[in-house]
């Protein structure tokens, strides 16, 4: 039935999806501009903080803000480390840089589980904004509207970073013509290496913003937020930031609209990224703001 | 008369090769291997390892071929292993169809996939085709995962050796018998998979997975070619899938449908070398062999994460698969007892 | 003898970017024609639209009187045009007679080779272009100029009534040069249509007995090469760019 409170639900809920999936789409849209790589191993990272997070705490409880940026700090190097180590020297084969990154996700994958275990964890109690605001009498989540703003402020702020900074501007040359590039005198592995690191930084910023309004799905829950990026990267074009973010809200908003009115809609929910991509490939490959040939 | 006179003197000459005499050797031990105990526990236990072996070195080749040999990297195998199974196990236990008919029958189904699969992916290249299939093979699991729809897919408990009106058996009571057969359809198998890779038809895919551009250039009709390497691809997956539903005698969605088994047949191909496709047999003797042990000394839950590790060292340093130096070496060896 | 290649009203945008502005050209059978123009001409894009390797946004091309626009690629092959490429491709991990072996197992190229056997026909293309040595040799060790006479004996397994050729002298020395040339002419004489573009211009003014040139994707002139190196609009589009002329 359409009323009031679930159009306010699937606004609410399409907006914090969108809010997740422009984040982490984001980092994974950007090494793949910058590097024509995909990094397979992008869900995991997202995954992995959030697993950090609840080791810290279960360690050092109490101590939010460090184990926070620990965990930011570790995935953010670990991303870095998989380039130096696994993606760089295997730059000229597709195949290889597919192959060992999904390695990894499933290593990553793997590590967790056997720490863990396969069932759900919760860090609800570590949220940093506790409680509902009712709004018209739906409950919302204080900590996804402080997520959903956070996400919203990274977003420009990175916006900001891309176009004006030193690093944001070379990292633009080298996704345009990295010969081009090279020829300027900017080392293009560098910047693709700070790139990876990037896109692991804003997927763990992600990961440890709002999985505690979340909950952890178990190790296997990357595979559906690198699904969801591809979806949303694919649908917003290959190598188009904007495109990421615009993709990513249209998916969160009819993932959202699918559980709310659809009938038997969450469990169809789960499929929509994948809909998405196999229409997307099949109708317009290109996405809606794909500057790159798909090649 | 002249054309066996060419095949006798090609398989001789062929036998004298390293390769060729490895091959024979190793079939060889193969044959003879299950006669060397009269152990019941170790016939039952030890040989069907030996024949899930196989099933899967089947399964690797099918992935080999159209990976490493064809160019199309796919990450979704598990739906034509799957559904191979799913056709075949359906068909015995709901048909009542007998084995020797369904196991084929279930291999068409999956080339039916092949062709579901394989044509939307035509215009898909690299990363996007591995990420395509896999997104494919997701969406095939949830279908067949979702309980509303479980009266046509049977849901997650998938078909066991009760579900329909007849049982769904094994391929023979006797494990000795059911190891033959698969020895048999495996050699069979990999003859006629090297048999296409080796000729003209095998050249020209072999030239889409270099540069498909310049194949286009060439007068190619790679769109063609492409799919049919998926439909030789997805029959031998088929086939391996649907032996598989025998040895289990039960099918359901994450065991034959899950992304794990797509890993495997990218992990036991690599293995060996992505570009032999014997390499793959290899490939999947080391990797069943290698979680009997893990499992065996206690350590089954570090199985998956070892397999990930050694694929990530596989593909990082050995593309060619780590086998292939080792077998060199092998080749220097044989080359001096020889005195060449 | 009748004309081979009819473009008319070629034009090709990416974006907001025109590559190729209402281009018209005509190429008779027999030919030997040279397309110049400074870098960023629009030379490539041109070729690419003849071969089917990009969509034209307007005109028409005809090959032997069919209408080939937009058609794809491996049907124009099929139909008798064969194009090499700038930058040089090969199938890298196979043999360089398997290299040749797969233009000739195309329909057209199986017209003619099925009569000694693909490969075998393949070995003497191979031969007449000087690499029957290499035969067995992946293209991954050999040097620039072999890799450029591979990819002339690829189009050459096509069995192709028109060749064009993409830059065929860039990287080449002087000797390599010479031998192309030499390879170049053989072709021409056997009676293929070449059309080639070319940045070095000494060697190609000296060779084509007609040069067309464009710059910024428009028709500038066409005309035999003292005639065309004379044109105003084209001095100024090379010498403002500082590059080579004549």
């Amino acid at each position: 039935m359409v009323d009031n409170l679930s159009f306010i639900n699937m606004l609410f809920n399409g907006t914090l999806n969108g809010a997740v999936l422009s984040l982490i789409a984001l980092g994974y849209s950007l090494i793949y501009g910058v590097g024509g790589i995909m990094n397979l191993a992008h869900g995991a990272f997202f995954m992995l903080s959030g697993y950090f997070l609840l080791w810290g705490l279960s360690f050092l409880p109490g101590l939010l803000f460090f184990n926070v940026v620990l965990a930011v700090i570790i995935v953010t190097i670990l991303g870095g480390v998989s380039y130096l180590l696994l993606i760089k020297p295997l730059q000229e084969s597709h195949v290889g840089v597919v192959l060992i990154t999904f390695g990894l996700a499933f290593a990553i994958e793997q590590l967790v589980m056997i720490i863990s275990g396969t069932t759900s964890a919760a860090i609800s109690q570590y949220m940093l904004f506790q409680g509902f605001t009712n709004f018209l009498g739906f409950p919302m989540l204080n900590q996804y509207i402080f997520f959903i703003i956070a996400s919203l402020i990274i977003v420009s702020l990175f916006a900001l970073f891309i176009s004006k900074s030193k690093l944001g501007k070379s990292i633009r040359a080298v996704s345009q013509d990295r010969e081009a590039a090279t020829l300027m005198g900017i080392n293009s592995n560098r910047i693709l290496f700070y790139t990876v690191m990037i896109s692991a930084f804003l997927a763990s910023i992600a990961a440890i913003l709002y999985l505690p309004g979340a909950a952890l799905n178990g190790p296997s829950m990357g595979w559906e937020y690198l699904t969801s990026s591809f979806a949303v990267v694919i649908l917003g074009g290959m190598g188009s930031l904007v495109g990421s973010i615009v993709g990513a809200y249209i998916v969160g908003f009819i993932t959202s609209f699918t559980n709310v009115f659809i009938p038997n809609g969450p469990s169809w929910a789960h499929i929509i990224p994948i809909i998405v991509i196999v229409v997307v490939l099949l109708i317009r490959p290109r996405g809606l703001f794909g500057k790159k040939e798909l090649k | 008369m002249s054309k066996i006179y060419n095949m006798t003197d090609y398989i001789k000459s062929w036998a004298k090769t390293f390769s060729g005499s490895l091959t024979i050797f190793l079939l060889v031990i193969l044959t003879i291997f299950p006669f060397l105990s009269q152990n019941e526990s170790f016939i039952f236990f030890f040989l069907r390892h030996f024949t899930l072996a196989m099933i899967f070195s089947i399964f690797a080749a099918s992935w080999d071929f159209l990976t490493g040999i064809s160019g199309q990297i796919s990450f979704g195998h598990a739906i034509f292993f799957g559904i191979g199974g799913y056709f075949c196990a359906y068909l015995i236990a709901f048909q009542g169809f007998p084995i020797w008919l369904a196991i084929p029958t279930g291999a068409l189904g999956a080339v039916a996939f092949g062709l579901i699969i394989g044509i939307p992916c035509l215009r898909l290249r690299g990363p996007y085709l591995a990420l395509g299939t896999l997104a494919f093979s997701l969406i095939l699991l949830k279908i067949f995962l979702l309980g509303s729809l479980s009266h046509i897919f049977f849901g997650s408990e998938g078909i066991s050796y009760n579900s329909g009106p007849y049982p769904l058996t094994r391929i023979s009571s006797n494990p000795l018998i059911e190891y033959f057969i698969v020895f048999i359809t495996m050699i069979i198998s990999f003859i006629v998979i090297f048999q296409i890779v080796k000729s003209k038809f095998g050249t020209i895919l072999k030239s889409i997975r270099d540069d498909e551009t310049g194949a286009d250039a060439s007068g190619i009709n790679t769109t063609r070619y492409k799919v049919y390497a998926f439909m030789i691809s997805s029959l031998f997956a088929g086939i391996a899938g649907s032996f598989y539903a025998l040895y289990n005698t039960a099918v359901n969605p994450s065991g034959n449908l899950g992304t794990v088994i797509s890993f495997f047949a990218i992990l036991m191909a690599s293995l060996g070398g992505l570009t032999t496709i014997s390499g793959s047999s290899l490939g999947a003797f080391f990797f069943i062999f290698l979680e009997f042990i893990l499992i065996e000394i206690g350590a089954s839950l570090y199985v998956q994460l070892i397999f990930a590790i050694t694929l990530i060292i596989v593909v990082r340093f050995a593309e060619h698969g780590i086998l292939k130096p080792i077998i060199e070496r092998l080749k220097d060896v044989w080359d001096v007892l020889l005195g060449r | 003898m009748g004309i081979i290649l009819e473009v008319k009203n070629l034009t090709k945008k990416f974006g907001g970017l025109t590559a190729v502005n209402d281009f018209s050209f005509e190429i008779k059978r027999g030919d030997f024609v040279g397309l110049i123009g400074p870098n960023g001409a629009g030379k490539t894009t041109v070729f690419n639209l003849i071969s089917g390797f990009e969509k034209p946004s307007s005109g028409k091309i005809r090959f032997a009187g069919i209408d080939i626009t937009g058609m794809r690629p491996f049907k124009i092959v099929n139909l008798g045009i064969a194009r090499t490429f700038q930058l040089v491709r090969s199938f890298k991990f196979l043999t360089l007679l398997d290299n040749v072996t797969v233009p000739c197992l195309s329909n057209r190229g199986k017209q003619v080779s099925k009569k000694l056997g693909a490969e075998e026909y393949a070995s003497t293309i191979l031969a007449s272009v000087g690499l029957v040595d290499k035969a067995r040799i992946p293209p991954i060790i050999l040097p620039h100029g072999d890799l450029r006479k591979l990819q002339i004996a690829k189009a050459i397994g096509t069995n192709p009534e028109l060749l064009l050729l993409d830059e065929p002298y860039s990287g080449l020395s002087h000797e390599e040069s010479e031998v192309l040339t030499e390879l170049i002419k053989k072709l021409h004489d056997d009676g293929v249509t070449i059309f080639m573009t070319g940045h070095v211009l000494r060697e190609l003014m000296a060779l084509v007995p007609r040069v067309i040139a464009m710059h910024q994707g428009k028709f500038i002139a066409d005309g035999p090469p003292k005639e065309v190196a004379n044109n105003k609009i084209l001095l100024e589009a090379y010498l403002g760019r500082g590059g080579e002329f004549a």
